[in-house]
């Protein structure tokens, strides 16, 4: 007791000789604060007429705040130190200092007001996003753009802009045309067709919604949030969207006018089809809904259908199929073998429709419709996987049905007519692959969309030799797989092995 | 002056105040890093109630692209759909283990079979398809057995639907089709391909 006493008339005596530093010190590390920072998933998009880059957003005090580092890091030449409580940035021979917790700040020697705080933490100096233009204004020597609601930057006039003009020839579409190549993800869904820029300093038009006097594409509206533009077409119809070679043109149509578009044009190489080949194709819709058999359109007359591959890069868009490995996905492979089978096949003087050609997604049910209503004798879908090893070679799973005859096909077994020839192309393509060593299986698989393809119609899924699956990515080894498949369908065009 | 002894106490006290909140930190850390375990990750086990009986299972193998038979003794309730369920259970159980054939991602399960006029609809879980590895074969594999198995064990099944959390689905992780029906006969004539042709 006697000692309570005495600590109890310390205390009374000498209160400030409690050591406050160490206990605050040890409720900071049992009670972090919850207030200040709390990480947010937000990035701003910043664009240079040399380059486009994303920063990561944080949010502090009800705030966003970019890293200041992290925003001209790719700018130019930088440096940052601690001096003290000072916190000093040197860019292109500039100097800024920032001190935490202060919402003033210096820069060149001038002394700036941000509308926030500065605060320092885990080496990263983060500036408020609503202070960020009268910073890098003059700290850039460059015109700065922000919209920040959309969380877009535009340093030196960096812009891509684009008009979009209503075409009634060689079909009714809508063309845009861009003052730069661009990439965008293309994804489609009912009474629309959305394009999304990522990496493009896309400007908005004016106004932001462009009406078009068309029975199928309606309007064309901008939107730009969170660190991308989109651009959307709405329709009464499925639409899809077109590349120019220079990718500085987009023709988005009616589905089937665009198909017509891309067909190829007979031309007087490619020899008759021989006796034993599969008849033309009926092009069965799809059904309204899925368990109820839908009706079929009449064929058209066989002699309007030239010969023709299809080749399909499977997935494609936000579907990236197969994750392969940390930085691989199946949608990349597939389209790196399709386009060089689609090469290889051309060269070989077979006309060849590519369904894919850049990130866009398309759902099993427009493959189908795209490569029914082109009359294919072909159709090839390319997948890759890392089980196994070597190419396993797919036909449909179809129950053993009659095939139909007539000019109808039922969309879910439209394939049942065309299995034999499926197969037949299957060990063609099998024969050629075994010519340059690589191991083969053929099977069947519940592979959509095999079952509604009116042609020959195979799933090739390529699989690395061995145990590295960066051989998928091989220029070499894709080529080897396409040019062995190429050589396997120019066999099957010629009658099949017996 | 402060007396020595209080000097010591507030010191250890300090100490131990120090250490908790980094002890706490650790801790903290640890609980942010530790995987989300709100999905069942145990093999689940097969029903105990009925007498024992023999069942066939189908598994897939993934090394050699293909499907054998195991045999082994199960006790089943009586009704036939609870009876299916157990089965696929007891075939799920197999993918479990992390030496296992032909993996299956943690918490897959079946909710459900119904049994109707030869049709044999099973509702498997969100985390089955969810977390199932993407690719055709991985894919094919993984329906043909329960398929198979599910034929295999009652002969009245001649038509198998798969849902998942009770929606229809394109396909199981991009590749097998969920939207139609499989066909028995097709699904045994393909697995007889595989090495696991059913006699029924």
């Amino acid at each position: 007791m006697r000692w309570t006493e005495r600590g109890r008339d310390w205390l009374r005596r000498k209160p400030a000789q409690i050591p406050f530093p160490a206990l605050a010190l040890a409720l900071l590390l049992l009670w972090p604060p919850q207030g200040r920072p709390a990480a947010g998933q937000e990035y701003l998009s910043v664009y240079t007429p040399r380059t486009s880059f994303s920063v990561r957003l944080q949010q502090y005090d009800g705030r966003e705040y970019v890293g200041i580092l992290d925003l001209l890091d790719p700018l130019g030449e930088l440096s940052a130190r601690l001096d003290g409580r000072k916190w000093k940035v040197r860019f292109d021979g500039m100097e800024m200092e920032f001190q935490d917790g202060k919402a003033g700040m210096k820069l060149g020697g001038k002394r700036l007001e941000m509308a926030a705080p500065f605060y320092f933490q885990a080496g990263r100096g983060m500036v408020p996003l609503s202070s960020i233009v009268p910073l890098l204004s003059p700290l850039l020597r460059q015109p700065v753009e922000f919209h920040e609601s959309a969380r877009r930057m535009f340093i030196a006039g960096a812009a891509v802009h684009f008009t979009a003009e209503l075409v009634h020839s060689p079909a009714d579409a809508v063309v845009l045309n861009f003052s730069a190549p661009v990439n965008p993800s293309i994804a489609t869904e009912p009474g629309r067709l959305r394009m999304t820029f990522v990496r493009e300093p896309l400007l908005h038009p004016s106004p932001t919604t462009i009406s078009f006097d068309d029975k199928y594409v309606t309007s064309l509206t901008y939107h730009e949030a969170e660190g991308i533009a989109e651009l959307a077409l709405n329709s009464s119809v499925p639409l899809l969207a077109r590349f120019s070679a220079d990718r500085k043109s987009i023709t988005v149509g009616p589905v089937v006018q665009i198909v017509a578009q891309a067909r190829p044009q007979p031309t007087p190489t490619p020899p008759p089809a021989p006796a034993s080949a599969s008849p033309p194709s009926p092009a069965p819709p799809p059904p309204a809904t899925r368990p109820t058999p839908a009706p079929a359109v009449a064929a058209p007359p066989p002699s309007a259908a030239p010969p023709v591959v299809v080749v399909d890069a499977s997935h494609g868009g936000t579907e990236t199929g197969a994750t392969l490995s940390d930085n691989l996905l199946e949608k990349d492979v597939t389209l790196g073998i399709a386009q060089r089978l689609h090469n290889d096949l051309e060269g070989r003087g077979l006309p060849t429709m590519l369904l894919r050609n850049s990130d866009i997604a398309i759902s099993l049910d427009q493959r189908a419709i795209l490569a029914n209503t082109s009359r294919a004798r072909f159709y090839i879908s390319i997948h890759a996987g890392t089980l196994g090893a070597g190419v396993r070679l797919y036909t449909a799973l179809l129950p053993p049905i009659t095939p139909a005859n007539g000019p109808f096909l039922p969309w879910d077994s439209a394939q049942a007519t065309f299995l034999s020839s499926s197969q037949t192309l299957s060990g063609d393509i099998a024969s050629e692959l075994a010519k340059v060593n690589m191991a083969t299986r053929q099977m069947a698989a519940p592979l959509p969309p095999l079952n509604h393809i009116a042609a020959a119609a195979i799933a090739v899924e390529v699989v690395p030799s061995g145990a590295d699956v960066t051989q998928l990515n091989s220029p070499a080894y894709q080529e080897q797989v396409a040019a062995a498949i190429a050589a396997g369908v120019a066999r099957a065009r010629q009658g099949g092995t017996p | 002056m402060i007396p020595r002894h209080l000097k010591i106490t507030f010191a250890l006290m300090m100490t131990a105040a120090l250490a908790t909140g980094i002890y706490v930190l650790i801790l903290k850390r640890h609980a942010r890093q530790a995987p989300q375990t709100t999905e069942l990750q145990q093999p689940v086990a097969p029903p105990t109630a009925g007498p024992p009986v023999n069942v066939a299972l189908y598994i897939a193998d993934d090394r050699q692209g293909s499907l054998h038979r195991e045999d082994m003794s199960l006790r089943l309730p009586a009704d036939p759909a609870l009876r299916a369920q157990a089965v696929l259970r007891a075939l799920i159980a197999r993918y479990m283990p992390k030496d296992s054939p032909h993996p299956l991602p943690p918490g897959a399960d079946v909710n459900d079979v119904y049994m109707v006029n030869g049709t044999a609809v099973v509702d498997l879980n969100d985390a089955f398809a969810t977390g199932h590895r993407s690719g055709v074969l991985v894919e094919e594999l993984t329906v043909l057995s329960l398929v198979q198995t599910l034929a295999a064990n009652f002969p009245g099944i001649a038509q198998v639907k798969i849902l998942v959390n009770g929606q229809e689905r394109d396909t199981l992780a991009g590749h097998a089709d969920l939207a139609d029906f499989y066909d028995v006969a097709a699904v045994n004539r393909v697995a007889g391909q595989m090495g696991g042709a059913s006699s029924q």
